[in-house]
């Protein structure tokens, strides 16, 4: 059996939140080859911003080359680029002094021939929506998790914690990064979703699913209503959304009624 | 920092700062706050500090201790939480949550190398704010016509964030509620969603009675 060639849509918003001055997080999604890459930038005095373009511009970069070369992603191309981008970052960091200490978090989704290679590091997050049901495939680098696995805590509480934004990993923190990866296989009409904690922080997960499920047909329009619900419930941080929905057809092109009737395009 | 304020019959005793990994509180000499009060377990709870976060723990499930009038359980204290012991009480202050937050959440104040050395650096961020609980507009539809017959007069409470209406992949628009109303916008479709006659060409907002008309439906907000 011929293997399904599948396609994707993509669609993007990144926006500064209502209280902080600056958009710290980074945001790429390419739709002809299928991948979205999420960054949250950390430490003062724009580093954050420094940090998290680096990582961005480092790894689509790679992943850019790569792909056009037909390089079959996999766990090892994804250790080597997440190391370059946070020997990038460290390097940076460490040359100058109002940069120490910046860092960046990292949330990515590789698509290639069946399957989604999908990584992170900090608290950036990847969802699925599979039938309705929305799915957190990724553990956040965070003291708070920690607390929750150990059983400090429950996980109904987190949401209180005072410690929800401290991560424990973050590129550009130390000479070695542990990047989480996994694999899936790419199903038609799986919409991943990729964002920075500034919109899991604010709508409840019951939210987004509501939201990805109803208007997944339009991305834009969906990326632009989670983002505007994390401002509505107050939009403490940045928040960045990207999002991958997989088709195995290629899409129609819905000619206009004139087009149809003369047999031609308007 | 953290601190307990404790008191008795109103009137404030002591004040204990969170200035340690953990706190006992009981009936014991021995414990970090020790209370003369025969009611009380030898330890009755203890308070666990953990970043920013202080979190109480009964010691044998079964203590007199209630936090803000509901019986002690593992949780997370915030920022004025109750602790009631009967004769005592204590008042949990924590002066780096609300007031003195700052927003800026991911800005590193403190790298930690763990004691193994090579181990991972530890990065320290500031708290943030709670998440502000929002109140999203409360709304109902009525369907005037639409697609199936029976829907006609059909009143439906808007009880999701967001409601669609019309064929996804063909034709739909969605009615958003958000905390200051009650939005229709266009998801997709040749044709605009219309208020009221009027094509709407971005999101817009309605008014009870509002005679909305797009995918195939013609709604009315009816409340």
């Amino acid at each position: 059996m011929k293997p399904k060639a599948f396609h994707f849509e993509v669609a993007s918003v990144s926006d500064r939140g209502r209280v902080r001055a600056l958009n710290e997080d980074g945001v790429a999604v390419d739709g002809e080859r299928g991948f979205a890459v999420v960054t949250d930038g950390m430490g003062g005095h724009r580093a954050g911003d420094l940090a998290s373009r680096m990582t961005l511009e480092s790894i689509v970069r790679r992943l850019d080359s790569s792909l056009r070369q037909g390089t079959s992603i996999s766990s090892q191309w994804i250790s080597e680029a997440v190391a370059i981008a946070n020997t990038a970052v460290r390097s940076t960091a460490q040359r100058q002094q109002n940069h120490s200490g910046m860092g960046s978090t990292l949330a990515m989704a590789v698509c290639q021939d069946q399957k989604i290679f999908l990584a992170h590091v900090g608290d950036s997050r990847i969802y699925r929506l599979r039938g309705g049901r929305l799915e957190l495939l990724t553990r956040d680098d965070s003291i708070i998790n920690d607390q929750v696995e150990m059983g400090m805590i429950d996980a109904d509480d987190a949401s209180d914690s005072h410690n929800r934004h401290f991560v424990t990993q973050a590129l550009g923190m130390a000479d070695k990064v542990t990047v989480h990866m996994r694999e899936e296989t790419l199903r038609d009409e799986d919409v991943y979703l990729l964002c920075s904690d500034g919109l899991n922080d604010m709508v409840g997960e019951q939210d987004i699913a509501c939201i990805v499920d109803a208007l997944k047909t339009n991305l834009k329009v969906t990326a632009e209503h989670l983002v505007q619900l994390a401002n509505d419930c107050g939009g403490y941080d940045n928040i960045t959304v990207a999002l991958i929905r997989v088709r195995d057809e290629v899409p129609v092109v819905r000619q206009g009624w004139l087009s149809r009737l003369f047999g031609r395009a308007a | 920092m953290a601190k307990l304020v404790l008191s008795r019959d109103g009137k404030v005793v002591n004040h204990y700062f969170l200035d340690k990994p953990s706190f006992s509180i009981g009936r014991n000499a021995d414990n970090d706050i020790a209370l003369d009060d025969a009611q009380l377990d030898p330890i009755e709870f203890s308070v666990i500090k953990v970043g920013n976060d202080a979190i109480v723990e009964g010691a044998t499930g079964a203590g007199k201790a209630r936090v803000n009038g509901k019986p002690l359980a593992r949780q997370i204290l915030q920022h004025l939480d109750v602790i009631d012991l009967g004769k005592y009480q204590l008042r949990y202050m924590s002066s780096g949550t609300v007031s003195d937050a700052d927003f800026d959440r991911t800005m590193l104040i403190q790298t930690v190398r763990s004691p193994d050395a090579g181990g991972a650096p530890v990065v320290l961020g500031m708290g943030s704010a709670a998440t502000e609980k929002v109140k999203l507009r409360e709304g109902s539809v009525e369907f005037l016509s639409g697609p199936a017959a029976w829907t006609a007069g059909k009143i439906i409470p808007l009880e999701r964030v967001v409601t669609t209406f019309g064929d996804p992949g063909e034709k739909l628009i969605v009615l958003t509620r958000r905390p200051h109303g009650i939005f229709v916008s266009h998801v997709e479709g040749p044709k605009l969603p219309r208020v009221n006659g009027e094509t709407i060409t971005s999101p817009h907002v309605l008014k009870v009675g509002d005679l909305i008309e797009g995918a195939g439906y013609k709604l009315k907000l009816a409340s």
